[in-house]
């Protein structure tokens, strides 16, 4: 609820009288009328406060009264405040020229009519509640401005810090996987060395369990120095170090194709390459993205031999691309999961595999800008999806 | 023959020493490793201190990229500091195939670098490296 508005009317005249003659008029009403008998006690009232009219008699002491009006119409902070002259003369047409000359809003002559006067100058107090109001609101809209700029600043500069610490964390997790990952490759090699050394030179003094066991041994090794590889490789890709160019999806797709070729012929497969873009993103990613979408089509091709289709779509602001295969599917419970590091929907002795791979090419598309996903039904092939933007996104 | 092949190994691992020693023995090609197993003995030997006053010039630097008390690309730059050393092949090795650790190693002087091996169709790649720094004709 905005506070009622307290409303001022200066009255100026030399005659103690008059002015309570005009006080009385107003008794009963929310007005307050503040006197002033002398032309410099009037301007000293109008420096003390606002009003929203002054009466003002024609003949004062010290200052005129159309003196006294022109310099509250040459003041700025008064220049617009209503005047209504009161005169105790006759009406003479001269001095109410005069006064609507200076600015005067209305020209009243004695006796005065309680109503008239207390009508016209509610009208000047109804102006000035609503200037009053008007100012209110605009000063309450500048300060809701100014509180909802320094907050938008606030959260602005806690999403930044918040970026910045995320980033910050990033950095230090990939760091801290490339230097463990680095670090465990070292006895891995050594237990790697030595059981193939045992089991080169020694097999003469090793029983046939034992060279079980050795085999064992060799295989746990091996297959760690691969997961510590992916984790290595996973842990690199990033935006930052990594300089987006314009590549030729066609040329990245036909080199990755060229390695899978003995597979492929092998197999009796073929792959089906349409038209592609030139996509903005690191060739060595693009290259690794394809590479790991071919490599699982092959490996999940079930009985048949493998056909793989590869194609692209455009849209607005990326291209998307498509790897569709017609192997043994996926369910579609685990659409999502798959790309999950480490997530494997098959025993090892099925395919063998780290599960890295696919959170590779997630981790490739995500970090250039785009998305990636799988539509499949079990035993009826499966089509990955993936977009890149068709501008390189910024980082910064 | 007859004539041993000094080789200097910078290596701090005593199983990698022994691979070394496993694959390049003595007999028949008379391969004879120095081993330094830090960088302030390696840096000793290099500039003839302490107990290696009377050390010939080597045929071969096989040098570790980490090696504790200084490490394997300052250890580098100081032999290539030396007349002595100007002919001598430096062999870097590493636990991992940094490119960064690559260039660096090339730039001061190595004349390869290459990964330890973690196979023995990998340590069969190593010896034909070093064989053929040891025994191709200089060009």
């Amino acid at each position: 609820m905005p506070k009622p508005i307290h409303v001022r009317v200066l009255a100026v005249d030399d005659h103690p009288a008059n002015l309570l003659a005009l006080e009385n008029v107003f008794r009963g009403s929310d007005l307050e009328i503040v006197k002033a008998s002398s032309g410099s006690e009037a301007l000293a009232r109008l420096l003390e406060m606002e009003f929203a009219c002054v009466l003002l008699d024609v003949k004062i002491p010290d200052i005129d009264g159309f003196e006294l009006a022109r310099i509250i119409r040459g003041d700025a902070l008064t220049k617009h405040l209503p005047i209504i002259f009161v005169s105790g003369q006759k009406r003479d047409e001269g001095d109410i020229f005069r006064g609507y000359e200076l600015g005067a809003v209305d020209y009243l002559t004695k006796p005065l009519d309680p109503v008239i006067l207390r009508s016209k100058t509610n009208v000047f107090a109804d102006l000035y509640r609503k200037e009053v109001a008007r100012r209110n609101a605009v000063e309450e809209l500048s300060k809701a401005r100014d509180e909802l700029e320094t907050r938008v600043k606030e959260r602005t500069a806690e999403l930044s810090a918040q970026a910045e610490e995320l980033a910050r964390s990033n950095t230090e997790l990939a760091q801290f996987a490339f230097i463990s990952s680095h670090d465990l490759r070292e006895p891995l090699r050594m237990i790697s060395m030595y059981v193939q050394i045992l089991s080169a030179e020694h097999a003469n003094e090793i029983n046939e369990e034992g060279k079980k066991c050795l085999g064992y041994v060799l295989e746990g090794a091996t297959r760690m120095a691969k997961l510590i590889d992916g984790l290595l490789n996973y842990s690199r890709i990033s935006a930052q170090d990594e300089t987006a160019y314009r590549v030729d999806c066609n040329q990245v797709v036909a080199k990755v194709i060229e390695t899978f070729r003995p597979e492929i012929e092998k197999l009796k497969g073929e792959i089906v390459v349409g038209p592609l873009p030139v996509a903005f993103a690191p060739e060595i990613q693009l290259y690794q993205l394809f590479q790991n979408l071919i490599e699982n089509a092959l490996k999940f091709r079930g009985d048949k031999p493998p056909h793989i289709e590869i194609r692209s779509d455009e849209h607005d602001c990326e291209y998307e691309f498509t790897v569709s295969d017609t192997g043994i599917g996926i369910n579609p419970n685990y659409s999502t999961k798959i790309f999950e590091i480490f997530q494997r929907l098959h025993s090892r002795e099925e395919y063998p595999g780290t599960g890295i791979g696919l959170s590779v090419c997630k981790k490739i598309v995500e970090t250039n800008g785009g998305k990636i996903w799988v539509v499949s039904q079990l035993g009826q092939g499966a089509t990955f999806h993936f977009t890149f933007p068709k501008r390189k996104i910024n980082n910064g | 023959m007859g004539e041993k092949i000094e080789i200097l190994l910078v290596e701090d691992n005593p199983a990698d020493v022994f691979l070394y020693r496993h694959f390049f023995p003595e007999a028949p090609k008379g391969y004879r490793f120095t081993v330094c197993s830090d960088g302030e003995e390696a840096s000793q030997y290099i500039q003839k201190e302490h107990n290696y006053r009377e050390r010939a010039t080597p045929r071969l630097v096989i040098l570790d990229l980490n090696i504790p008390k200084k490490n394997g690309k300052e250890l580098l730059k100081e032999i290539r500091r030396l007349p002595e050393f100007e002919k001598v092949p430096v062999l870097m090795v590493s636990g991992s195939n940094n490119p960064q650790d690559k260039r660096e190693c090339l730039e001061f002087g190595a004349n390869r670098f290459v990964m330890k091996p973690s196979s023995l169709d990998g340590m069969q790649l190593l010896s034909g490296i070093v064989n053929e720094f040891l025994f191709q004709t200089p060009k």
